[in-house]
């Protein structure tokens, strides 16, 4: 070894510790398309509402669902959120996203309504105040009115049984 | 039938493979030849069986089910050969075979540059046949075919993926020579530089035809109306190019000079290497991009696992080996080994800033460090500084000398180009009246590079050997003519049009005369018809007829934008959506001018020509 | 008949379709500096669900909304910084097409400069080193 070879053995060492790097996101298995909502741990976005308000989710434990009458995942989720509602007793406040008043009460008559309260949110503006980036999309908003968790996703009876429930059990306590 | 004797060639091929590396280490020179070139016949006999498979539309072929279709027109069934994951890893064994073939074509065979060559066909031919089979079959045939992406299906698009292989492969050869160097330093580094620099050049001119025609493919087939995004796998295209120019610059110094050799054999494996990693990025979705069509994390680690076996292993071998390498040689500051020291300097930072900013995502989630972007402002905020300076080095560096260069006569040289340039600056600024001072930087720049490139050719009495680098630097020139006019000098409007109505864009005028529906062979299609009348002349108005296509078997829409190519400019006219109130008598039309673009393509073609010319000459020169 | 049926229901396919720069033209702001201004964020917005997309080349609904935030908050006369800001608040880094200096992205942004920095410093060094061989060659 000369002091040549401390030079010429640093691209190796760099491309080692690029490739430790690199094989971590294979090895997870990590899906590059979900995005982190930077919301989380931190207070609901202010908002006033003839229907809600963000006063109202700020003292108990809430769910806060985006949803739209022309989003058929919705359709399906929402069968999720009823029995939310009817075995769990959880209160979830909608927002209906770009949807208009005949479509979202249509939807909510031949579907059921899970909801304590929806809000119509035409210009998506709302949507946008939750950091929101499709529906549907289910919020946790613990008993001190901060965000606990975000769903991008349609709520499966798996989510409900693994991420939902335990996590609303653990804010609970 | 077919789709057996194809998987039997692929497997005879890594046998061939594998004989062809162990001859090589072994100096049997004759068996070492045989296997290279069974292993490239045997190659190109596998990939027959796919286009067939494809040609006849055989269903029982997994990969002809999901990228083929009984109905897609024949040009695009033979491309949908390559147009998919398995049958593009098929090809790029089949590029790595046929240089393989090339190399021992040679009279004195460089048997350690096949035995590593061969190392590569046993990995890559594994990694073929063991994650990516293309010949696998299904047992109970559907009856049509998942069809062809058809962003995909396009003239342009149909050899692009041809091309970059060339240029990704053919550094490979570049790889192999600079592996087998270190192994075995038989000859002088300038020796050495001579006898690989013609494999650059190949590599590189077909690097650059690949990335202008995938440029020119989102240019003409996106319709978002620009040539580069800054997406991952364009990055992951252009970082072996940038290095690869930096490595076309560095050899000449070593075959000349015998100088910079530990740098040069370096650039050679990282600008494979880079080849390699976007491949990796391409096939394996660890970055999300418009073009990771085939996701797959097993292949992914696959081909990481090649990644850290041929590049780590180059790179420890480099590390150890290295120091031996003779790299001195004396020059003066103002010389042209300056002048190229800081071409790398410059090429290199370029390289690493696109690197770091394609790769940084990725590590920052790797790291739970949160989620970014790193979009085209970043690029455009660091690329831009960078190239200046680049820019004005090369209308400069070739009339530098060897060792020692003369300042009064370096500026002597320099003076008519000068003189033009500072003409066309002026010459602009006088005769268009609104234009910002981007345009001319840029157009200044571009014409310093063209006419410091014909000026140079000329003094020296239009030497043959002065050929390929007059055409790629004035190519180059062109090119970033055309860059400024169709990313500063553009001129829009996204106008609701009623039938009837007219709108002006730039130098024409537009009119709006009928919206039709109608079928193409694959696909249901909307057409606006368009005349266009030319304000500033009395040319003959032409029709202009832009589409949104849907394709229903695989359930895609495109949007076909309508283009007219003219010298000065491209108009570009786009069918957006109807009026998002349901009224569909008016609609939207986006039209734009994209000043210069055909020089765009012209440059970046003579970029591709001059490389080629020089590898001509180069191959010539050693035979000589 | 057919080829009207097929037109209609080519408009209801087609809504979710490609690019249209900056939106339906009918959204523009009649203020052409503001619009310029507007045009100008747009390009410095990724849309979220699309793959290394701004919102200025975007159809998806994600893009229209923030389009249509960014052209309401200019006319309230909002800076571009506020606006930049509160959308960042909303959605974090990954909204930025040009990521924010922080301590996470130091690399990012002092990368390049650095290592044109140490491969300028040892350009320096090379040519040093090559010069003073040149003058011994001269010499003997």
């Amino acid at each position: 070894m000369t002091r040549k070879h401390i030079i010429t053995l640093l691209p190796v060492l760099l491309f080692i510790g690029l490739m430790g790097v690199a094989i971590i996101p294979l090895l997870r298995g990590d899906d590059p398309s979900k995005i982190r909502s930077v919301l989380i741990d931190q207070p609901v976005p202010d908002f006033t509402r003839a229907e809600f308000s963000s006063s109202d989710l700020k003292n108990r434990v809430v769910l806060l669902n985006i949803f739209a009458s022309w989003c058929p995942p919705c359709e399906i989720e929402n069968e999720m959120l009823l029995t939310l509602k009817k075995d769990h007793a959880i209160e979830i406040y909608g927002i209906n996203y770009k949807d208009s008043d005949a479509g979202r009460r249509d939807y909510l008559q031949r579907l059921g309504n899970p909801y304590v309260a929806v809000t119509p949110d035409p210009k998506g503006e709302l949507a946008i105040a939750w950091g929101s980036y499709g529906v549907p999309e289910t919020f946790i908003i613990d008993g001190m009115g901060r965000i606990r968790y975000r769903h991008a996703a349609p709520l499966t009876p798996g989510d409900l049984e693994k991420i939902i429930l335990p996590l609303i059990r653990e804010i609970r306590k | 039938m077919i789709p057996e004797l194809g998987q039997f060639f692929l497997i005879l091929a890594l046998l061939m493979a594998a004989l062809q590396s162990y001859a090589g280490w072994r100096g049997l020179d004759s068996v070492c030849r045989r296997a290279s070139i069974l292993q490239w016949i045997l190659c190109a006999g596998a990939f027959l069986c796919l286009m067939v498979s494809f040609i006849i539309t055989d269903l029982s072929v997994i990969t002809v089910v999901d990228n083929s279709h009984t109905l897609k027109p024949m040009l695009y069934k033979i491309a949908g050969t390559w147009g998919n994951h398995e049958g593009s890893m098929l090809l790029w064994v089949l590029v790595l075979s046929f240089f393989g073939f090339l190399i021992a074509l040679q009279k004195k065979l460089p048997a350690t540059v096949l035995f590593v060559q061969g190392l590569q066909g046993v990995g890559f031919l594994s990694f073929l046949i063991f994650t990516s089979n293309p010949f696998s079959r299904l047992l109970a045939p559907p009856l049509d075919g998942n069809d062809l992406n058809p962003l995909l299906q396009d003239p342009a698009l149909a050899i692009h993926p041809p091309m970059l292989y060339l240029g990704y492969v053919g550094f490979s050869v570049v790889f192999s020579y600079a592996v087998a160097y270190l192994l075995r330093p038989d000859t002088t580094p300038a020796a050495w530089a001579k006898a690989v620099r013609p494999w650059i050049l190949v590599a590189w001119s077909s690097l650059t035809a690949g990335i202008a025609l995938g440029s020119w493919w989102a240019y003409y087939e996106l319709g978002w109306g620009g040539f580069w995004f800054w997406d991952p796998v364009e990055n992951a295209s252009l970082l072996p190019w940038l290095l690869g120019t930096g490595l076309l610059h560095s050899i000449i110094v070593t075959q000349n000079r015998g100088a910079f050799a530990r740098w040069t054999v370096l650039l050679a494996i990282l600008t494979y290497s880079l080849s390699l990693l976007g491949t990796f990025l391409v096939r394996s979705g660890v970055l999300t991009s418009v073009h990771a069509f085939a996701v797959d994390p097993s292949r992914g680690l696959f081909i990481l696992m090649l990644l850290i076996l041929y590049t780590g292993g180059a790179l420890l071998l480099y590390g150890l080996r290295a120091p031996a390498l003779k790299s001195e040689a004396g020059f003066d500051t103002l010389s042209r080994e300056t002048g190229l020291l800081l071409n790398n300097l410059l090429l290199g930072t370029l390289a690493a800033t696109v690197f770091i900013g394609t790769l940084y995502p990725l590590l920052l989630a790797a790291l739970n460090a949160g989620q970014i972007s790193v979009g085209p402002p970043y690029f455009n905020a660091t690329v831009v500084p960078l190239s200046i300076p680049l820019f004005i080095l090369m209308g400069i560096g070739p009339s530098l000398t060897w060792k020692r260069a003369e300042l009064g006569m370096v500026l002597d040289h320099l003076k008519i180009a000068f003189a033009l340039t500072v003409a066309v600056i002026f010459l602009t600024w006088a005769i268009i009246v609104h234009i910002s001072p981007g345009i001319l930087i840029g157009l200044g720049i571009a014409a310093w590079l063209f006419t410091t490139a014909i000026t140079h050719f000329i003094r020296r009495g239009a030497r043959r050997s002065d050929l390929s680098m007059a055409i790629a630097h004035a190519g180059m020139g062109l090119a970033v003519a055309g860059m400024i006019g169709t990313s500063l000098w553009v001129e829009e409007k996204s106008v609701m049009m009623k039938l009837g109505e007219r709108v002006i864009v730039g130098r024409y005028e537009l009119t709006l005369d009928k919206v039709e529906a109608g079928f193409g062979p694959n696909y249901s299609t909307i057409q606006a018809t368009l005349t266009a009348r030319m304000t500033d002349s009395n040319a003959a108005p032409f029709t202009l007829t832009p589409e949104r296509r849907h394709y229903p078997v695989a359930a895609t829409r495109t949007t076909e934008a309508a283009i007219r190519k003219t010298w000065r400019d491209d108009i570009y006219v786009v069918l957006g959506q109807p009026a998002e109130d349901g009224k569909a008598d008016s609609w939207v039309i986006r039209a734009s001018t994209h000043p210069l673009v055909p020089i765009l393509w012209l440059g970046l073609l003579l970029v591709a020509i001059g490389g080629a010319v020089g590898a001509f000459q180069n191959r010539k020169g050693q035979q000589a | 008949m057919i080829r009207s049926t097929l037109l209609s229901a080519f408009i209801l396919l087609s809504l979710s379709g490609l690019a249209m720069a900056g939106g339906m033209p009918h959204d523009r702001l009649s203020d052409p500096a503001l619009e310029t201004r507007a045009q100008h964020l747009f390009t410095e917005l990724r849309c979220l669900v699309c793959q290394n997309q701004t919102i200025a080349d975007s159809d998806a609904r994600i893009a229209h909304d923030l389009r249509l935030l960014v052209r309401t908050r200019l006319q309230d006369g909002e800076s571009d910084a506020a606006i930049l800001e509160y959308i960042h608040s909303r959605y974090g880094d990954f909204v930025l097409m040009r990521p924010p200096v922080r301590a996470g992205t130091w690399g990012l942004w002092f990368g390049p400069v650095l290592i044109l920095i140490l491969g300028g410093a040892s350009v320096i060094q090379i040519m040093r080193r090559a010069r003073r061989d040149q003058q011994e060659s001269d010499n003997t």
